[in-house]
């Protein structure tokens, strides 16, 4: 009989069709024993390594994008929805007005102009509400189902923490913005993956929104100059990873646009940064000249001027724009030069759509119609507590031209509603050539509290699902007996999360890797990226030779999580350590204590 | 047979943009997808991304799929073989931040912590040998082992014979265990 090759012998072993113990296995090939034992080992090792399952939620919201995607590929049917409890109640099916584009425009803008509302809380990344408004914007996210929603939704996020960012860099407190970083990685991140798997001609139409904001990006960043060498370890290290997401995010978006023959370049994109942000008596503010490219409108710009104006609110269509402010200001006068320069025309259902979609999702904005072909404005007042009718009626222009006008009933509605809300009065007007002025006095109400009471506090809650990770662990040699590490939790939910976290040394000194050093504390996790540096040291005994860093997270029953760092040589090697070397305190950390101790095992 | 029929059917169906279908599919592949693209990126974060990402190409590509000489599961491999390759190179370029999931393992609270330390380091150095294999010999590895595939399925899905199958099967192994070695991996039950 023939003698079988190893490779023969290798594969009836792991194939194993009689189901035998690796002992008679490696007998049947007594002369292959000694190469085929540690081969069997390692394939049963491997064939056991099963990754960390992957959260039951996640997993359905993975499946639920996948579906949708395949539904936004049947063009007469509509987009199945996961039929909620209240499944008795009208669906999208049974309301045949929704499927029609112009409402479904007008209910996506309403989702992303909200979405942006509540982001233009005056509240700044060293404010404690900011918390809160971070996680109201993701609740408003979560509302937007189709793919090419979400996208805008996370690119428009992301354009708002910009503004937030340039914001802090003009008080001088960049240094105090790590959560906004953090922020603005994750919605850039997010909005990218989903673009990419978005196709067609709705992938060249976000390429556009995602190129504009990929160069917001980079000119923002290049902005803060010499601010960024000053700022601490962790906020440069989201700093780079900024900078990687936008250059990657900035040439796909770019190719796309080439494979579609248009030339990114020639796409207007925003002057960042563009003018001083939201004054401390909201009195103006402007934006750039981001053209409407798609039936919804310009939502970057909008987003932007919203943000931006924090209480007052732009909207720009390039050359027909206006501004809500004090004319008087430089920043209006500014404003209406830069505008001036704006080029391209936008379509008209995009003012209208977003103009109305404003009205009617914020029916406590004070909207008001504008002159000779300009758009809209709407200029949030006070948080919103109350109901304001609005009407809206078509005339014809100058030209004969329908023009859509939203007057509001404010009169009778706010006066009805509670007193927390302060209208703006009634707005006079300037024709400009290219842009419309409306004056505003110059004593403002106080910029609006954060968005209504998601939650009563911006406080850290026990989640009732678990939707934390550890996204990361890292550790470097810091001195010859201390580890610096760094671990990254992720928290996907919309709410602050409370946790404890546990930091291990682990040493490899010939009898596989054992604790000896640990590290204890709280923290509180923001929605989002949340960094946590640390060191731990230990006087590493002869003959080590690997070391690494186990760091896990407990918020509450079945929701723990762990990883570990990739392990890394000992730190023996003596060395001088600088200053900036030392260890520095964890954050955020609101107890820990050390724990040393050998495992004397 | 029954279930290759049975599969067929539902492909069909997705093609047309059939949500269910689509679900259907999903649930069938979704475990063995990510297992798979674990195997090639070494970080379970990444796997998601990547799997969902496979998926949402499926449905891209899945008119294009044609019964002739392929399976659909060796048919969507290969989107995923291409999905890993794009990202290993899309972070190439990046640092890399090793992590390493424990799962249920998580010691000293749950589970032995040398059986923990074990595991997280023997993962993290299969992954960094599965980086050094060929493009092939990483393939099978991830297919037979991720993917749960015969030889017949893999060398459909490499479109090679499955004697080259057994051969880089084989070579694999044998390559990862030099490789794990000499970067210093070494069993706890040594």
């Amino acid at each position: 009989m023939e003698q079988a090759s190893i490779q023969d012998a290798l594969d009836y072993c792991l194939a194993n069709p009689d189901r035998l113990s690796v002992e008679q296995l490696l007998n049947r090939f007594p002369q292959y024993r000694e190469e085929l034992g540690p081969m069997l080992a390692l394939s049963a090792s491997i064939e056991s390594l099963a990754p960390p399952p992957v959260p039951t939620e996640r997993r359905a919201s993975m499946k639920a994008r996948v579906v949708q995607a395949a539904a936004a590929r049947q063009p007469t049917q509509a987009i199945p929805v996961a039929r909620p409890a209240y499944a008795s109640q009208p669906t999208v099916r049974s309301l045949p007005w929704l499927r029609h584009p112009v409402w479904i425009g007008a209910a996506l803008a309403a989702v992303v102009v909200a979405l942006v509302w509540w982001a233009s809380a005056s509240s700044l990344p060293d404010n404690p509400f900011y918390g809160t408004k971070l996680t109201t914007e993701n609740v408003l996210l979560n509302l937007a189902n189709a793919p090419e929603d979400q996208v805008r939704g996370y690119i428009g996020l992301a354009d708002v923490r910009l503004s937030d960012l340039r914001t802090m860099n003009g008080l001088g407190k960049l240094a105090s913005a790590g959560i906004a970083f953090d922020n603005y990685d994750y919605h850039l991140t997010s909005g990218f993956r989903i673009w990419k798997g978005i196709t067609g001609a709705k992938r060249t139409g976000l390429a556009r929104l995602l190129y504009t904001s990929s160069v917001a990006g980079q000119r923002t960043f290049s902005s803060f100059g010499n601010a960024l060498g000053k700022l601490p370890a962790s906020i440069q290290a989201d700093i780079t990873q900024a900078d990687l997401i936008i250059s990657d995010l900035n040439t796909a978006s770019a190719q796309a646009l080439r494979d579609n023959g248009i030339d990114p370049e020639s796409l207007p994109t925003p002057s960042v940064p563009v003018m001083a942000v939201a004054t401390p008596n909201n009195t103006a503010i402007a934006i750039g000249t981001t053209q409407p490219t798609e039936g919804t409108g310009s939502v970057s710009a909008v987003s932007t001027a919203i943000a931006e104006a924090s209480q007052t609110a732009v909207i720009s269509f390039a050359q027909t724009a206006v501004v809500v402010g004090n004319p008087s200001t430089p920043e209006v006068s500014a404003a209406q030069t830069m505008l001036a320069g704006g080029t391209g025309t936008p379509a008209a259902v995009a003012q209208q759509t977003i103009v109305s979609a404003m009205g009617a999702a914020h029916p406590e904005l004070t909207t008001s119609t504008v002159v000779s072909g300009a758009t809209g404005t709407a200029t949030p007042t006070q948080s919103p507590t109350g109901s304001m009718t609005s009407t809206t009626t078509t005339t014809p222009d100058s030209t004969g031209t329908p023009t859509r006008q939203t007057i509001p009933s404010a009169t009778a509605s706010l006066a009805a509603s509670t007193a927390t809300r302060i209208p703006v009065p009634p707005a006079s007007t300037i024709a400009l050539p290219t842009a419309t002025v409306i004056t505003l006095p110059t004593v403002q109400p106080p910029p609006p509290p954060p968005p209504p009471p998601p939650a009563s506090t911006p406080t850290s809650v026990t989640p009732s699902t678990c939707d934390l990770r550890v996204a990361g662990v890292d550790a470097s040699c810091a001195s010859v007996e201390c580890v610096n590490w760094t671990a990254t939790v992720r928290n996907g939910s919309a709410a602050m999360v409370n946790g404890a976290w546990t930091a291990e040394l682990q040493i490899n000194d010939g009898g596989g890797f054992r604790t000896v050093a640990t590290k204890r504390g709280r923290a509180v996790f923001a929605p989002g990226d949340t960094p946590l540096t640390d060191s731990l040291c230990f006087s590493f005994p002869k003959g080590t030779n690997r070391i690494k860093v186990a760091f896990s997270v407990d918020a509450g029953p079945d929701c723990s999580m762990n990883a570990t760092s990739k392990s890394i040589a000992p730190c023996l090697k003596p060395k001088e350590v600088s200053t900036s070397q030392l260890p520095q305190p964890p954050k955020p950390i609101k107890e820990s204590k050390d724990d040393k101790r050998e495992d004397g095992r | 047979m029954a279930q290759l029929d049975d599969e067929r059917s539902w492909v069909e169906r997705a093609r047309t943009g059939d949500p269910e279908a689509v679900g259907w599919l999903y649930e069938r592949y979704f475990d063995r997808l990510y297992k798979y693209i674990y195997l090639k990126v070494g970080d379970p974060t990444e796997a998601e991304d990547i799997t969902e990402q496979v998926f949402l190409k499926m449905i891209e590509a899945i008119g294009t799929f044609r019964w002739q000489g392929s399976s659909f599961a060796s048919w969507l491999y290969r989107i995923a073989h291409n999905q890993v390759v794009d990202t290993l190179r899309r972070n190439s370029r990046r640092p890399q931040v090793s992590i390493e999931p424990i799962g249920d393992t998580l010691p000293s609270e749950r589970g032995d912590p040398y059986r923990h330390a074990e595991q997280s380091d023997f993962r993290d150095h299969l992954h960094n040998a599965m980086a050094k294999l060929t493009d092939l010999q990483a393939q099978v590895i991830a297919l037979k082992f991720g993917a749960d595939m015969s030889n017949a399925q893999v060398a459909e899905a490499l479109d090679r014979s499955e004697g080259a199958v057994k051969s880089l099967q084989y070579s694999a192994l044998q390559n990862l265990q030099k490789l794990m070695t000499i970067e210093g991996y070494t069993s706890g039950h040594e």
